[in-house]
């Protein structure tokens, strides 16, 4: 992904534009701070800040945070993926079930065994070791090979996290990880440093897919709406759609219910994914999204005829940032006309105007 | 007789449940006479997941129950009890 880089009299305001720019939420972008941006005594501007910005490639999470609910994870079973069934999991019994998967998965001889027939009595906390060890080795062994100096945490972080993305994608029904099976166990032998995290295989768009598909039809089926829920990847993008008659109840005004449900996937495929989700998500209901884009870019295009005719900046409604991209790219193909976004968060809004030169 | 809103309550276990560690530790108790206030309890590690960073999880949350309730013929309330 591209970077950009935008400026603002705040670090805030540069963050907004740059959001603005690539039509993203929040946590879907990277930003790394160039100048901070300073101000005299009197709050006049001294220097701008400036930051330079991108769609986030992963979206990693504070990794104490993973750590802790890996073992959480580890102690109540695995679970983090299919909805259905895993209230009834107690500890024991999941920890069974995911040793006995992680084993098949990653197609080491050794892996069923610990967390599965050998470990049946050993405490929930070990359990969640032995899985982990088995989502090093399934993925390739990477780590065991690679770095023998990091730390005890930080081998021990990037196993969980393995072995999280292994539980993944094996609920996902992609066998895929086999290619591991790596012989000597990762935690006797190598500990992962700190950075190695980040080469953790991220979740691919499939399993985004299948996880998203299975929230917002559940979710539509709880409405007592009927519909359909498909998907659509193109390059790093995933759509998942829900096709439909009547579903205006999870459109919502201005489409606020499809923006919610949209919200709550990203928020559940990040967390299936350990912080680990490829791409951009977006979730369109009933058709919403394209109508919105549609009218958006007509709308647009009306306005800026009437800028072009008479020279007078025109400000459009307040909008969510992928609107605003949608206004932003509209005009970016007008010769003549430039645009820019003013005000914030809910308030924020695109202006049109003549460019200056 | 207190406000029933079934659709906009199995729509809240939905989601609530859909994204907690424990979902057997999540209870929703329901109050009010003609609005229904539902209260949100979950185990002490999940709060922070229902809420979310700046509360952008949990107002998802009351977005989509609140459009669930159109179908008890209701107006809701979630409260996440802390």
């Amino acid at each position: 992904m591209e970077w950009i880089e935008t400026t603002g009299t705040t670090l805030d305001e540069a963050k907004e534009r740059a959001l603005d720019r690539l039509g993203v939420a929040e946590d879907e972008m990277e930003v790394e701070v160039l100048v901070e941006g300073s101000r005299s005594m009197f709050g006049l501007r001294k220097t701008e800040a400036r930051l330079r910005a991108r769609v986030r490639p992963t979206s990693p999470r504070p990794k104490v945070e993973r750590r802790d609910r890996n073992r959480r994870n580890g102690q109540k079973g695995q679970g983090r993926n299919g909805q259905k069934g895993r209230g009834r999991n107690d500890g024991q019994q999941s920890g069974r079930q995911s040793g006995g998967q992680g084993g098949k998965q990653s197609g080491s001889q050794a892996g069923g065994r610990d967390g599965g027939q050998n470990g049946d009595r050993k405490p929930a906390e070990e359990r969640s070791e032995g899985r982990s060890r088995r989502g090093g080795r399934g993925r390739g062994g990477r780590s065991s090979d690679g770095n023998t100096s990091g730390n005890a945490a930080g081998g021990r972080q990037a196993d969980e996290m393995a072995a999280q993305k292994a539980e993944a994608n094996e609920t996902s029904g992609r066998g895929g990880r086999e290619k591991g099976s790596a012989t000597e166990p990762v935690r006797e032998n190598g500990r992962g440093s700190g950075r190695e995290r980040a080469e953790v295989e991220a979740m691919d768009l499939q399993t985004q897919a299948r996880i998203t598909e299975e929230f917002v039809q559940g979710l539509l089926d709880k409405m007592g709406l009927e519909a359909r829920v498909a998907s659509t990847i193109e390059e790093d993008r995933l759509t998942v759609e829900a096709q439909g008659l009547n579903l205006g109840l999870a459109i919502g005004q201005r489409g606020e219910t499809v923006r919610a449900i949209t919200e709550l996937s990203r928020t559940l495929v990040q967390r299936s994914s350990d912080g680990q989700a490829d791409g951009s998500l977006t979730v369109d209901i009933g058709g919403y999204r394209e109508r919105r884009r549609t009218f958006l870019a007509d709308f647009a295009r009306t306005q800026a005829e009437a800028v072009l005719e008479d020279g007078h900046p025109r400000a459009l409604e307040p909008m969510g940032a992928a609107d605003r991209k949608v206004v932003h790219d509209t005009i970016a193909e007008i010769d003549g006309l430039s645009t820019t976004s003013e005000g914030s968060d809910a308030d924020r809004r695109v202006v049109i105007s003549v460019s200056s030169n | 007789m207190s406000a029933e809103a079934p659709t906009a309550e199995g729509v809240l276990e939905y989601l609530i449940k859909s994204i907690v560690e424990q979902p057997d530790e999540v209870r929703i108790e329901t109050s009010g006479d003609e609005r229904c206030t539902f209260s949100v309890t979950v185990a002490d590690g999940d709060m922070g997941r229902v809420i979310g960073r700046r509360g952008r999880v949990a107002n998802a949350i009351r977005t989509i129950v609140r459009a669930a309730a159109v179908r008890d013929e209701t107006e809701i309330d979630v409260d996440f009890v802390d």
